[in-house]
């Protein structure tokens, strides 16, 4: 899977609008000097920043909805199952419509933070209100779609209000796109799952106790209600962080953990790990079908992850009945 | 364990009162020492609180009161702690789990390891477990392959595996077709013989009659009768807790048998 994912950026890297030859890539890569100025900058600070944000939006996605999926103990969960990415979109509306902003950010990240700082909120929100009444999955699944419900809301209310230009900037942003790619956002795609990573690794077996079960679990000595909030915390981050930098991309986070779990089972060793590949792989090459699905211009991402998704999922699921 | 505690030796418990939400399921419960070497099954109608007690022993629902084991009190321990004691089997491992048997045990394992084994000797004692338990054959086999029997034993395995002081063990032979009940019951005794505390739940009172040192029969949140299977079982108690005819009678082999004639009238 580490191959196929290496593959898979490599073949994002040399596709894109501007049609440069693939000996031309890997020479603009290597050596800062061997192509026209022009065509180095769309090497290296275009084509190289792009394909890495697919890699790591896909492995931050995957890798939050396996987790996702092991806490809420449900196969259909996502990183988005719980209001995070409407947030983000609610984030991401009032940056863009309204220009509400958070002093001392300047123009250029204000979207991007908005919608982080509103996935990153829903969270705590989520939990707030779990408090109230327990922190078993189902009471999350509920308040989290209420939450989804209410913010859609939110989301349509200020799509209402605003102008014909926000309105077409705000349904761009919600498709997801890689276009905003640079190297800023590389870095801190690369710091979130730096971050995050060895936390979920370090609560492997305790998240594969989990998955039989709370009960067990808890006799086994797992603290599950602990574990649960800090996986959360991981999930939104990754989760806002990903929204914040490509949009809201569909079902990378939903698709990207079955395929792991086909391939090495639900042992967290494996499948943490081997999530973030297939994600990662899965975005890649949805990045580069965007690409070259209709010549010359770049579909949004979040369509064409949809479009190849859906089919993908629905495979698995017909496949995979009695592990529903 | 932790010889020279205050307090008697084996599980005391003392005024626990249990349940789940705002709703006592058992109430002001007191009973023990149930000593190692011991097999005690919780038995009772539906809804006569078996589940919950033995949940409550385990640190998994609600509950205040006293816990002891081996004098030193179990109740509001972490649970990391907890579970260094007592080890609790659920009735049923999901299926749809895609784990192998082998994997499960040392995920069993690997929740609270201790700093001293390495991954080598983990491995060894999760397949000792399996071994004993006879399905090691299984080990590398994922658990939706598994019939829900096997599952159960792996589930026991798990439990094996992590050699807890005190055992609880939820209908341990729910799932288990005639031979394998007699095989895990007289594995529960062998445990019991190690120097293990054994508590479950059961459902079949000849079962429990045959295997148990002690029976604690309860009705609606509260102990009717404790003690050696033969003293507890009468045809009055059978009919005041379960309402129904019964028969408690030895086989010409001297082994204690309930016979069931009839259940009276519903409601």
């Amino acid at each position: 899977m580490a191959t196929a994912a290496v593959l898979a950026f490599a073949l994002d890297l040399v596709t894109g609008p501007s049609d440069l030859p693939v000996w031309d890539v890997v020479r603009g890569l290597f050596d800062g000097s061997a192509l026209p100025a022009a065509q180095s900058f769309i090497v290296r600070d275009v084509r190289l920043p792009g394909a890495l944000t697919a890699v790591l939006v896909g492995a931050a996605l995957s890798l939050a909805g396996a987790e996702m999926q092991t806490i809420l103990n449900n196969p259909l969960a996502s990183p988005f199952t719980l209001g995070v990415s409407a947030a983000a979109t609610l984030g991401a509306a009032l940056a863009i419509a309204l220009g509400v902003s958070i002093p001392g950010i300047g123009e250029a990240w204000l979207v991007s933070a908005n919608a982080f700082l509103f996935a990153v909120g829903s969270v705590f929100l989520l939990q707030a209100l779990a408090r109230l009444r327990g922190r078993g999955p189902e009471t999350l699944v509920l308040f989290g779609i209420a939450l989804v419900f209410a913010f859609n809301a939110l989301v349509g209310l200020i799509q209402f209000l605003s102008s014909q230009q926000a309105l077409q900037q705000l349904v761009f942003w919600s498709l997801g796109s890689l276009g905003g790619a640079n190297w800023t956002s590389v870095l801190l795609l690369s710091l979130a799952v730096a971050l995050t990573f060895p936390f979920s690794y370090a609560a492997r077996w305790r998240m594969t106790a989990l998955s039989m079960g709370d009960e067990r679990a808890r006799s086994f000595g797992v603290a599950v209600g602990r574990l649960r909030f800090a996986s959360l915390i991981r999930v939104s981050l990754l989760a806002a962080v990903a929204v914040a930098f490509a949009g809201t991309i569909g079902f990378v986070g939903l698709v990207g953990p079955h395929l792991a779990r086909l391939i090495v089972g639900e042992d967290h060793r494996f499948l943490l790990p081997a999530s973030a590949l297939s994600g990662a792989l899965v975005l890649s090459l949805a990045s580069t079908a965007s690409k070259t699905v209709v010549p010359g211009a770049i579909v949004p991402l979040g369509i064409v992850t949809a479009l190849i998704g859906v089919p993908a999922f629905l495979a698995l699921i017909v496949g995979r009945r009695e592990r529903l | 364990m932790s010889a020279g505690s205050q307090g008697a030796a084996g599980l005391v418990v003392e005024g626990l009162t249990a349940g789940y939400g705002r709703e006592d399921i058992i109430r002001d419960l007191t009973f023990g020492p149930f000593l190692e070497g011991e097999v005690t099954m919780l038995v009772g109608p539906n809804a006569a609180g078996k589940s919950t007690l033995l949940r409550a022993l385990a640190g998994l629902v609600r509950a205040t009161g006293s816990v002891r084991l081996d004098g030193a009190e179990l109740t509001g321990l972490a649970p990391a702690k907890r579970a260094r004691h007592a080890s609790f089997m659920p009735q049923d491992l999901p299926g749809r789990v895609d784990l192998t048997a082998l994997e499960s045990v040392l995920s069993a394992l690997m929740v609270t390891p201790d700093r001293s084994d390495d991954a080598s000797v983990i491995r060894e004692r999760a397949l000792a477990a399996l071994e004993r338990l006879g399905i090691a054959g299984h080990a590398l086999e994922p658990l939706g392959r598994l019939s829900g029997g096997q599952r159960q034993l792996v589930g026991l395995a798990q439990v094996l595996a992590r050699e807890p002081r005190l055992i609880l063990l939820d209908e341990p032979t729910s799932a288990l077709d005639l031979r394998y009940q007699v095989i895990v019951m007289r594995l529960l005794r062998a445990l019991a013989a190690e120097g293990r505390i054994v508590v479950g739940v059961l459902h079949d009172l000849t079962l429990a009659a045959r295997w148990s040192d002690r029976i604690v029969l309860l009705d609606d949140g509260a102990i009717v009768a404790s003690g050696p299977p033969d003293q507890t079982f009468t045809v009055e108690r059978l009919r005041a807790v379960y309402g129904v005819e019964s028969r408690v009678e030895r086989c010409s082999e001297g082994t204690l048998q309930v016979l069931v004639d009839d259940a009276g009238e519903l409601g």
